[in-house]
């Protein structure tokens, strides 16, 4: 059998395994882009109904009017929505589009917190985002989100700390302790992402060795054929 | 077994017996494994590997099918 047809094989069936993974690989963060495509629109929605119909019982006494935040649900969610929708379909897998995407969720996480008047269970919305975001098993995603939420936290709580925690005078350092959270479930969701993305690659490399296994076969009855006749 | 290696424990095989330039060499699964794809190619499409559970061989398909 020839080394330097073996070598030209072995070289092709690595070169096809690779593309494997990389086309999987785009096919998943295309898909994610997509589906966040789907839930900046659902979310854009439900911030509309929240202005309407949440946002001035919370704010009760502080706001007489529903009108400044159906204008932020309208206005700052469109703007938020509208970017990452732009890309999902424009530049879907292109990396920059998931990061846009993870900053995008993360504001509509703080955007939904002042919706209801700084609720400290709308900051779960934060934690389900990460886990959404987990779902690209590109960890530096995960990056982005954390610092834009810690950042957002950290000015708001700063300019504006009832629109964010729901009381005028929390500590200083109120951000860290929700930072800290954040921090807990990206720390292990990145883990996650890793070896996710390790298992595409596994997949992709079983698939090289089986194929290299049936090329290594076929030779060898090749030869006895040959041998044969 | 590492945190995250369950999976990896269940492969039908425990080292491999391969020939190449450098003569006849036996390799635990994880050697194998840590191997470059392309070593672990050469050696498969060039037919001089076998596959070993304990002393039994184990055949190839099989042993690469269930990794």
């Amino acid at each position: 059998m020839s080394d330097v047809m073996t070598e030209a094989a072995a070289q092709a069936i690595v070169e096809r395994a690779d593309q494997r993974f990389q086309r999987s690989r785009r096919d998943l963060w295309v898909s994610m882009d997509r589906l966040f495509a789907a839930l900046m629109a659902g979310q854009w929605v439900f911030g509309l109904v929240l202005a309407l119909t949440v946002s001035p019982w919370a704010w009760a006494g502080r706001e007489r009017s529903v009108n400044p935040h159906v204008l932020a649900a309208l206005g700052i969610g469109t703007l938020l929505s509208a970017m990452p929708i732009a890309l999902a379909f424009l530049r879907p897998g292109w990396v920059v589009t998931r990061h846009v995407v993870a900053v995008a969720q993360m504001l509509w996480s703080a955007l939904l917190v002042h919706l209801t008047g700084g609720r400290i269970e709308t900051h779960f919305h934060v934690f389900g985002s990460l886990g959404f975001l987990a779902g690209y098993r590109d960890w530096p995603v995960l990056v982005t989100a954390t610092v834009v939420v810690a950042t957002e936290h950290f000015v708001r709580g700063l300019v504006w700390p009832e629109s964010i925690y729901g009381i005028v005078n929390p500590e200083w350092w109120r951000f860290l302790e929700h930072a800290f959270w954040v921090v807990f479930a990206v720390s292990f969701l990145a883990v996650l992402c890793r070896r996710g993305m390790r298992e595409m690659q596994t997949l992709a490399e079983n698939g090289a060795e089986l194929e290299a296994l049936a090329e290594g076969e076929w030779r060898k009855s090749s030869v006895v054929t040959r041998a044969a006749s | 077994m590492s945190l995250f290696g369950a999976v990896a424990e269940a492969a039908p095989y425990d080292s491999v017996v391969c020939h190449d330039a450098t003569g006849e060499r036996r390799l635990t699964r994880s050697q194998f494994e840590k191997m470059a794809l392309l070593d672990r190619v050469r050696l498969l499409a060039g037919g001089e590997i076998r596959f070993f559970m304990g002393t039994r061989e184990i055949d190839k398909s099989v042993a690469l099918a269930r990794r």
